[in-house]
């Protein structure tokens, strides 16, 4: 199918042109702010970015852009603030993960009392806005002791992506045959080697899409970040970034190379899996 | 390998709906049995509560000596072909025919050795790299079958394994698998809801209906005596002709009276017949039993009846006649080189030696 779509030449036609230069637009406009913020981060001053805003970089002295780099990272921490993300992002992603493939199998796959019932209260976690839950949260930490400490960005992370997550995999899992499981387990498996063996590796794709969303979401995160942790050393990189806006003044040539260091590692991630990713998104739109 | 004992099984879904009632069959060791009937019937409902796929509702299910009721389905020593493969799709050939023994733990040089020999008996042994999406039908199926045999169960199941495939390829893989039959010499349940694949298969064929047995015999058996109707019209192809009407008796010998044609019935139906005159009757003929009066040399005229053609459908080998009479219609299987007008008369025999009698009520066969 993909062989089919790859090797059909370009036809031109001025529906096809018209449809072409469109997407070539949409795609101008979700990469400019991107390649904006990359080639701004080069220029020497705050000053050039505020009096040419649009216009590039005057001096492309590649030595004095490493150094510019190089300040931004020891000068604003960076170091830590990107220890932090990649703990909390990591560790929200393996909770995630864990627990919403166990869930979404035990909703698609198994039958027990209530299991639509507590499938609903998870799509809930769906419509449930971030600001409606953060004093009850930030509230239930301090009790546990948990407020500037990782544990609770991880936890209200893994906690926000578990709806989202189940929703994903259950679809994806209802649409697998279920002579898969009955042919596993007449071949010898037990519940947890059919879903070891056979439908995590056939839900590679939705996972993939899944761990995108709960990465981006876990490193992007501001608002929980910025209420519950304190402590310089426990903040993340959005957090972190902070520090470059003072109250006179805001040193965007320094704020715009920590935002494109941030921007990095989640483009290199979607970079490495999306194909998975769009297969995920795909998945179960056409017949096999 | 083994015999599989029903003890009066009954499988009770949600609702109390009845999927299987009393459910009672001995398939000997070695025997190829299959289950058919149409879709709803219990026939894979049966099969499943084998496997273990399945509670048993009540009675109980045997696999040689060893009552199976709660035996989970890795341990009944049994092999399954699913209807759609149910090949692992992230697996190689090998891989999925290894899968079973892999998890039962054997040597590895066992393994190979075993689906090596499988893959030669099936002539898939160049397939063993490739994954499932790489097959064709054919193909899967012959894996599916690969990886039910590496096991050497005491019993294999067919689940409609050949419903997905062609015509064509229905037909091969239907002769390959009773071959396999003959070579393996191991226990076997087939479920199909086609009375082709049931006939030419089965050393004996359970036809079932809402859940119950109807009659359970060889296929010959079977075709040449049902037992009720509707067993004679699910073997045969085009089903066997149901005609309603009442015995008539005159001259000492009995008739069939359809309204609009009466014809004498066979000697040998006469003493079931005793002391029906007058009664309603199903009159059932199988189509090869309906000749053109031009094939048949010699005809009794108290066998031959006019009809009017309705449509002609030439199969090659022979033609199919829709036949009516203005009460009822019928189908008679002629020979290819005739030659019908639609909508004209013609006069077409009735062998009524082969013929069938059926209780209305009942749906019975007397005969």
């Amino acid at each position: 199918m993909s062989e089919t779509s790859a090797s059909r030449p370009f036809q031109f036609s001025l529906p096809a042109l018209g449809l072409y230069a469109f997407l070539i637009a949409v795609s101008a406009a979700m990469f400019f702010p991107l390649i904006w913020m990359t080639y701004s981060s080069f220029k020497a001053t705050s000053y050039e970015i505020m009096l040419n805003p649009w216009g590039l970089p005057k001096d492309w002295d590649l030595s004095r852009i490493a150094a510019q780099y190089a300040y931004t990272w020891t000068k604003g921490n960076i170091g830590t603030y990107v220890w932090n993300s990649v703990a909390v992002t990591f560790a929200t992603l393996i909770i995630v993960l864990v627990c919403s493939s166990m869930a979404a199998y035990a909703f698609s796959r198994l039958w027990f009392p209530g299991r639509d019932t507590i499938f609903t209260i998870f799509l809930i976690g769906l419509i449930i806005p971030t600001e409606a839950f953060l004093i009850p949260l930030f509230l239930e930490f301090r009790e546990l002791n948990l407020l500037d400490t990782r544990w609770c960005l991880i936890l209200a992370y893994s906690g926000t992506a578990l709806p989202l997550s189940i929703y994903i995999l259950r679809a994806f899992m209802v649409n697998l045959p279920r002579d898969l499981d009955e042919s596993a387990i007449i071949d010898g498996c037990t519940s947890w080697g059919v879903f070891g063996r056979i439908i995590v590796p056939l839900i590679t794709p939705a996972l993939a899409t899944v761990g995108i969303f709960t990465a981006l979401g876990a490193w992007n995160e501001f608002l929980l970040a910025l209420i519950f942790i304190e402590s310089e050393s426990l903040k993340t990189l959005p957090l972190g970034l902070l520090a470059f806006y003072g109250y006179h003044k805001v040193e965007y040539h320094y704020l715009l190379c920590g935002l494109t260091i941030t921007t990095i590692p989640m483009i290199a991630i979607y970079l490495i899996f999306q194909r998975q990713i769009v297969e995920g998104l795909t998945a179960g739109a056409l017949k096999e | 390998m083994a015999r599989v004992v029903y003890n009066n099984v009954t499988k009770l879904f949600p609702g109390d709906v009845v999927a299987v009632k009393d459910f009672s069959l001995e398939v000997e060791d070695k025997e190829f049995v299959v289950l058919v009937g149409p879709s709803g019937c219990g026939k894979s409902t049966s099969l499943r509560m084998v496997a273990g796929l399945e509670e048993v509702t009540s009675g109980e299910i045997y696999i040689g000596d060893r009552l199976v009721n709660d035996v989970p389905p890795k341990d009944r020593d049994i092999a399954m072909v699913f209807q759609n493969y149910a090949l692992y799709p992230h697996m190689t050939v090998y891989k999925n025919m290894a899968f079973g023994l892999k998890l039962r733990k054997y040597p590895k040089d066992e393994i190979e050795r075993r689906v090596r020999e499988a893959a030669e008996i099936l002539g898939i042994t160049e397939l063993m790299n490739r994954k499932p999406k790489a097959l064709s039908g054919g193909q899967r199926q012959r894996v599916a079958v690969g990886r039910a045999i590496v096991r050497k169960p005491k019993v294999f199941l067919f689940d409609e394994p050949l419903s997905n495939l062609d015509a064509k390829l229905r037909v091969q893989m239907r002769a390959e698998i009773s071959k396999l039959h003959n070579r393996l010499q191991a226990t076997m349940i087939y479920v199909t809801h086609d009375q082709m694949e049931a006939m030419t298969m089965g050393d004996r064929i359970v036809v079932m209906k809402d859940g119950e047995i109807q009659q359970v015999a060889t296929p010959l058996e079977l075709y040449d005596h049902p037992k009720n109707r509707f067993v004679a019209g699910f073997i045969g192809t085009p089903p066997m002709n149901f005609i309603e009407g009442k015995i008539e008796r005159a001259n000492g010998r009995f008739y069939f009276n359809e309204g609009t044609f009466r014809i004498a019935l066979a000697e040998h139906m006469s003493p079931v017949l005793a002391g029906k005159n007058g009664a309603p009757i199903t009159f059932g003929i199988r189509p090869e039993d309906i000749k053109d009066l031009e094939e048949v040399p010699n005809p009794n005229p108290e066998h031959c009846v006019t009809s009017r053609v309705e449509v002609v459908e030439p199969v090659g080998a022979e033609s199919f006649w829709y036949l009516t009479t203005g009460l009822c219609s019928y189908i008679a299987k002629v020979g290819a080189h005739l030659r019908a007008e639609v909508n004209a008369d013609r006069r077409v025999v009735f062998f009524v030696e082969n013929a069938h009698l059926f209780d209305p009520t009942t749906q019975e066969a007397l005969i």
